[in-house]
């Protein structure tokens, strides 16, 4: 039976929302939310801003489907325009959290290596790593903060990816559709080691420091 | 551009009626000034651009032109490649061999006895680690192995050299030790589809990523994290000897001693010093990115320690990790009320 990146999709979507059901620390988000703690935040969303750049030109370079390279640089391109660098809340050396740079590692790799796979990986960080909804609350009206809330807008946006490439006409191998699913566990996984560090951080009332 | 702007040696001016004659190189070009009465601070600005003044001074200072009069003449002369800046970064790097050793004491001397002996560590060195963590943790070790391949050759086409030559040699070294590991796995009946299908531990996967990201996007990062994925000689011998204590099938041991003894004759606990020796200048700015990956690299495998413990000690999800396995880790807490997931509908 062939697959196709919309049927592989749709099945590691289903794998996700079960993983996400055990792995996800609604209390966290919610204590991040009643703190109005933003610091902890600006500097994640900075960093992962940086790494969906670099992740994100990878797949480019490596996508062998033209629609998949037009969409991709779309996205790039309104990334790009975001020009988050010269934000204000930028600190000087944002705090690296372990498992958000196991995230965007597994990304980058994939990207370089996998195309497909990396198309429907990528769209788990918003989906089921990063809360949006509180996200959108902690964001919306905060002065200066506007450029990360269109981070978040089009990390929501980047969902509808695989959709845009033309899910139903590209087709996998079962090596891939395998690695795809196996990919999808790390992920999900990852995705709540990332939120027990941000309740590690406010716990300490610290941001980790790179020395 | 120019922040301490200097005429180039071997540059020579002269005023004439209409204007400064200019020779470089075997070229002679002409500034020919409308306003005779510019000739006068066009050939004293010229002789102030000795490297010593800083162009704003310059602006400042210059008689009887205009800032947009010195910046149309800064531009024609640097068009005709006359110009270069005196001023540069003052150098406050190190080698690559002075870098290393300050970041080999940072890791040994500082992080490390911060972070204690792992529990994973204390156990296995006093013979009571769980069978199936030492089961695990070999599964887990068969994964690093298995994915070293792909970790390490990005970085290879980016390599020149003597240190190309070297890291392939590494390359060459570390070929394929994944099926030294599978057979220590197969001693315990494990058959080679069900190695080859097991699904690594999320840390397991974070550290190689680490690796394999640094090897496509960052060299030097790359190539200072070997030393702490390459153990030393007397920890693989303590490995060895720790493992000899638990009733396992000799060559469940002999695969991984195998893998060892690879690793210790080709001295690979030195990777990171050799590659570095090749590198004479690592920037302020490099050493900060590098001294933060390192610190990552390091919390990650104290989480990857931590992960493998708790996992294979749960008796309920089995060895080994498949898409089957009951997903319930139990470093991770179950979720409480969970946000309903965004929709994605294709």
């Amino acid at each position: 039976m062939l697959n196709t990146l919309g049927g592989v999709a749709d099945e590691a979507s289903k794998l996700a929302q079960e993983l996400h059901q055990r792995f996800y620390r609604h209390d966290v988000w919610e204590q991040l939310l009643e703190r109005g703690e933003r610091t902890l935040l600006d500097a994640a969303l900075l960093r992962f801003y940086d790494r969906t750049l670099g992740f994100t030109s990878a797949a480019i370079k490596g996508s062998e489907h033209h629609l998949v390279e037009e969409q991709l640089s779309q996205h790039l391109v309104k990334l790009q325009k975001l020009d988050l660098w010269n934000a204000p809340m930028a600190p000087p050396d944002a705090p690296l959290l372990p498992a958000l740079e196991a995230i965007a590692n597994q990304l980058l790799v994939l990207a370089d290596s996998n195309v497909l796979t990396f198309l429907i990986v990528q769209t788990f960080p918003f989906r089921f790593t990063w809360s949006v909804p509180h996200l959108k609350v902690l964001y919306k009206n905060s002065s200066g903060k506007d450029g990360l809330l269109r981070f978040i807008q089009l990390g929501e946006r980047g969902v509808n990816l695989p959709k845009l490439c033309g899910a139903r006409d590209i087709q996998l191998s079962e090596r891939t559709r395998r690695r795809a699913l196996d990919e999808t566990i790390l992920m999900l996984e990852m995705g709540g080691r990332f939120t027990d560090e941000l309740a590690l951080c406010l716990d300490a009332h610290a941001v980790p420091n790179a020395r | 551009m120019y922040t301490f702007p200097k005429l180039k040696q071997g540059c020579s001016f002269a005023a004439h009626a209409n204007g400064v004659r200019f020779e470089y190189c075997g070229q002679t070009f002409n500034l020919a000034l409308d306003n005779t009465a510019l000739i006068n601070p066009v050939v004293g600005f010229i002789s102030a651009l000795d490297g010593t003044r800083r162009l704003a001074d310059l602006r400042e200072t210059a008689d009887g032109l205009t800032p947009a009069e010195i910046d149309q003449l800064l531009t024609l002369l640097d068009r005709q490649y006359c110009i270069v800046d005196a001023w540069s970064m003052p150098l406050s790097g190190s080698s690559g061999t002075d870098f290393l050793a300050e970041l080999e004491e940072l890791y040994h001397c500082k992080w490390l006895p911060e972070q204690g002996e792992t529990e994973f560590a204390t156990l296995l060195f006093d013979g009571t680690a769980p069978k199936p963590v030492l089961i695990g943790w070999t599964f887990e070790y068969y994964h690093v192995t298995r994915m070293a391949h792909d970790s390490i050759a990005p970085a290879l086409p980016r390599a020149h050299g003597e240190f190309g030559r070297r890291l392939h040699k590494y390359f060459l070294e570390e070929y394929r030790h994944d099926k030294l590991l599978a057979t220590s796995l197969v001693a315990l009946g494990y058959s080679n589809d069900q190695i080859s299908e097991s699904i690594p531990l999320s840390y397991t996967a974070a550290i190689m990523n680490l690796l394999a990201s640094w090897a496509r996007v960052d060299l030097l990062s790359f190539m200072a994290s070997l030393f702490v994925f390459e153990r030393s000689d007397v920890n693989e011998d303590i490995y060895l000897e720790a493992l000899r204590k638990y009733a396992l099938p000799s060559h469940f041991i002999d695969g991984q001693a195998t893998h060892n003894a690879i690793n210790i004759g080709e001295d690979h606990g030195a990777i990171t010093r050799e590659l570095f020796r090749f590198i004479d200048y690592v920037s302020p700015s490099d050493k900060r990115r590098i001294i933060a990956n390192l610190r990552v690299l390091q919390q990650s495998m104290k989480n990857w320690n931590a992960q493998i413990l708790a996992y294979y000690s749960d008796p309920y999800l089995g060895i080994p990790r498949t898409r089957k396995s009951p997903w319930t880790s139990s470093i991770l807490q179950p979720a409480q009320t969970a946000d309903e997931p965004m929709e994605i509908s294709l």
